[in-house]
């Protein structure tokens, strides 16, 4: 299986970020496809992404895509085998280098040890002949380096063997570790023969489903439908503020849709080309951690923050309000306080244009400016929601119109 | 300010305000964010007020987190797209030949479905619509038929994936996958208990839960062509959960891996467009930030309490009750069943946790074993009166002629299953150990 290495750009990174809820929240508002039919564009993107899977066939109608599903499976046991074996490879490898550095370390030893012998023998030669005790001495230490050429003959030789042991194992393990890398391989090209012949396969496939949707019309999904979140949104200035924290809050939402992709293009690449990432996982986590950030507005929004609300739901409308009136002080100095230390915060890291520790090495200033950010909308909704409740008290006429 | 309390009152006045403040209806998130900073300036001075970005940065770049929107995703993508509605007709008409055997569908189809959802919300409210008409309709005792809702539903944040089992993990620094699997045989126990009881109630007096009439059975066949529609929605379960117990992907790749496979379940239901896309986003953007900003808000709270001595001051009070390590484990599991009559469940955790970990390590209990526990006490938290959030769901979808005093009474039962199985696991701690051991050394 030949490894790929593809590593996210920076500029695409936050382009990415930036585009993508664009264009999906512009394809949301245009007209859909009827629910339950089958359409040739999602046929193709689903093969593009599921290809692999024979989702295509499935989104089809067509039950033959289950035969991808062995061949997946082959593709993922040879890449395992390949990932076990290579692991092997290495620590084989690295186990000759040492046995290599060992043998080199010893021979060395063995020469220094020759030398001395030498030098101690030339000594003896030159002692007068009645100073038996500095021959001894002599002689000991010439003992001595004759045992330590002993020994590191010794090593050599065990050490020999040893290599003797693993050589003719690596060649098998590279052997079988090329095995299984064309097993997977080939595997993965026929199942790239197959998808190439459904591209041209699939406008028959869909007549033939749709074909088959129109004889079992019941066989389909019943949809409820959702309450669009535009109901909460106010009038005038503070409907303003209200559509800022929904648009921002639909824009971050849109976001997950990329880590869906991302995060299976990740596993694809690990458990299919063994060729890990190093960005998927942390761009991800850090777009989430913007995105919490920035919703903090809509969940206020649109009530989804949870209260404690045993007496709170027994109060009538203006009581609601007369309460959230006073307890918004805690609110206001909480988000308040989040700008206010989150730019002292994030100052610094725009400053010294701080990026992550990290191989990929992501811009990390932008992250710290969602907290601002995130603050800031989480302020404005809370002046929004303050007119409201302000107005629900004082201008009680309003109480029909407003009615929150 | 640099104002000195003493840990006692500082822990009265805490505490004290956030009571105060949560009965007035602030959301949590901002009662303790605010409490906290408040009491930052009391206790220190502007420049101490800088921990709270450096308290919620660390949530922001949390790797585990992310695991959190991905598995709400996964669930609001099924649900957008019709799917999880389509499962309980499926189930229904399975079982519905048994007696009691709608109120042991709705238990297992919420079983199911708590493999697919990590929070609670959906599943009671989806049951509650579709599952309690259905046996109402068919003359089941109303009390059998909502108790079994409710509990069903609460599985959801015990059997895997649940978002309180990773808030856990990140909080009490323990691996998720382990939790995960340490509270798969706990979420059986339970379930297989509420169907033995509405199974064995309904046998005793059949009137409580009568099967259905034999003209409106469907044949063996039919049961297969249906389980047939079950197929892709189950095969995705499969695959998450393969993902997560063999060990191969990390908890975040599983739920990346159960995202995606939820838009092509979309698709193979012919649901895949951008309106549905768009309605899982905003469904998952209001889950999960509810639960981020939670932590954020506790995450200060907490770590100022720690900070201040809070975490000493609970362990003294803990031992001078003079009770064994048992005592003490007892009284937390009584303290976190009292909390769980008024508070969020996340918000116990947020708050309680932090400081109890660390002591039932001094006490020489496992972690992982207390988490899991945690867990299933969470269960009765969603069913106790007065703020159970079950009941308030299920009071939201039920019939307007059921009073609330039934609703409050069917969930009785129920309770009491939940509080023995938590004394098992308690007596047993195997139960809950013996499947991550073998998963995981």
């Amino acid at each position: 299986m030949p490894s790929i290495d593809f590593v996210m750009p920076h500029w695409l990174y936050w382009g990415g970020l930036i585009a993508f809820p664009l264009i999906a929240m512009y394809l949301a508002r245009q007209k859909q496809p009827l629910r339950g039919s089958r359409t040739l564009g999602i046929a193709y993107f689903i093969w593009v992404v599921g290809g692999l899977f024979g989702f295509h066939r499935l989104y089809l109608k067509n039950k033959l895509g289950l035969l991808y599903w062995p061949l997946f499976a082959i593709i993922l046991f040879g890449s395992s085998m390949q990932r076990e074996a290579r692991i092997e490879y290495s620590n084989a490898t690295g186990a000759l280098i040492g046995i290599e550095n060992a043998t080199k370390r010893s021979e060395k030893r063995i020469v220094k040890s020759e030398r001395a012998i030498e030098r101690a023998q030339t000594q003896i030669a030159e002692l007068p002949a009645d100073d038996t005790r500095g021959k001894e001495r002599i002689e000991r230490t010439i003992k001595k380096d004759t045992d330590r050429i002993d020994s590191a003959n010794e090593k050599i030789s065990g050490m020999a063997t040893e290599r003797a042991e693993i050589e003719p194992t690596v060649g098998e393990i590279a052997g079988r570790r090329d095995q299984w890398s064309d097993v997977s391989y080939y595997a993965f090209l026929g199942i790239m023969a197959f998808m190439l012949v459904d591209l041209f396969l699939m406008p028959r496939m869909l007549k033939r489903a749709l074909a088959l949707l129109a004889a079992n019309p019941d066989d389909e999904v019943q949809r409820v439908e959702m309450d669009e979140d535009s109901q909460f949104v106010g009038t005038g200035f503070i409907g303003m503020i209200d559509r800022l924290s929904l648009y921002m809050g639909e824009f971050v939402a849109l976001w997950s849709v990329i880590a869906v992709f991302v995060y299976y293009y990740e596993v694809i690449m690990r458990y299919v080309f063994n060729s890990p990432t190093n960005w998927a996982h942390e761009g991800m986590f850090l777009m989430f951690g913007m995105q919490y950030l920035i919703a903090g507005a809509y969940a206020m929004l649109t009530e989804s923050h949870v209260r404690v609300d045993i007496f709170y739901a027994n109060y009538s409308p203006r009581g609601k309000a007369i309460i959230d009136l006073l307890t918004s002080v805690f609110f206001f100095i909480f988000a308040g306080t989040l700008v206010w230390t989150g730019w002292i915060f994030a100052r610094d890291s725009i400053g010294q244009n701080e990026v992550s520790f990290t191989e990929w090495g992501i811009q990390y200033w932008p992250v710290k400016i969602t907290i601002i950010i995130g603050g800031v909308l989480l302020v404005l909704q809370g002046v929004s929601h303050f007119v409201k409740d302000a107005t629900l008290v004082f201008v009680p006429n309003k109480e029909a119109k407003n009615g929150s | 300010m640099g104002l000195e309390i003493e840990i006692g009152w500082l822990t009265l006045l805490m505490f004290g305000s956030l009571v105060a403040l949560l009965m007035a209806g602030l959301p949590l998130a901002f009662v303790t964010g605010g409490i906290a900073v408040i009491f930052l300036f009391i206790l220190g001075d502007t420049d101490t007020l800088n921990i709270v970005p450096s308290r919620i940065f660390p949530l922001m770049t949390d790797y585990q987190l992310s695991a959190i929107p991905l598995f709400i995703f996964m669930a609001s993508m099924l649900e957008r797209a019709g799917i999880i509605n389509d499962m309980f007709e499926v189930i229904y008409k399975l079982l519905g030949g048994l007696k009691g055997g709608l109120a042991s569908a709705t238990i297992i189809a919420s079983t199911i479905l708590a493999a697919m959802v990590g929070v609670i919300g959906a599943a009671v409210v989806t049951m509650g619509i579709i599952a309690l008409p259905a046996m109402l309709q068919r003359k089941y005792d109303s009390k059998i038929a909502m108790g079994s809702i409710m509990a069903g539903g609460t599985l959801g944040i015990l059997i895997p994936p649940s978002i309180l089992a990773i808030i856990y993990a990140v909080v009490a620094d323990q691996s998720v996958g382990e939790l995960f699997v340490g509270a798969v045989i706990p979420g059986l126990m339970l379930s297989s208990m509420y169907i033995a009881y509405v199974t064995i109630r309904s046998y005793i007096n059949p009137e409580l839960g009568p099967p259905i009439p034999i003209e409106e059975r469907i044949t063996t066949r039919e049961k297969f062509a249906l389980m047939g529609k079950m197929a892709a929605p189950i095969t995705l379960i499969l695959v998450v959960f393969f993902a997560l117990f063999s060990g191969a992907a990390t908890p975040v790749e599983a739920a990346g891996i159960g995202t995606f496979g939820s838009f092509i379940v979309a698709a193979l239901a012919g649901q895949l467009d951008w309106q549905t896309v768009r309605e899982a986003c905003i469904s998952t953007l209001k889950a999960s930030s509810m639960v981020i900003w939670i932590m954020f808000g506790a995450t200060i709270f907490v770590g100022l309490y720690v900070l201040e001595g809070g975490q000493q001051f609970v362990t003294d009070a803990l031992a001078a009750t003079g009770l064994g390590r048992w005592g003490i484990l007892i009284l937390m599991m009584i303290i976190l069943i009292v909390l769980g009559m008024f508070l969020d469940w996340v918000g116990i955790l947020l708050l309680a946790v932090p400081i109890f970990v660390p002591i039932i390590k001094d006490l020489g209990f496992d972690p992982l074993w207390f988490g899991v526990l945690y867990l299933v006490n969470m269960q009765m938290s969603f069913l106790s009166p007065p703020f159970g959030y079950a009941l308030f769901y299920l009071r939201g979808v039920a019939p307007k002629e059921i009073p609330m005093s039934d609703i409050f009474k069917s969930a009785l039962p129920f309770l009491g299953i939940q509080l023995f199985g938590l004394t098992i696991l308690m007596i047993f701690p195997s139960l809950i150990t013996w499947l991550p051991n073998l998963v995981y050394h």
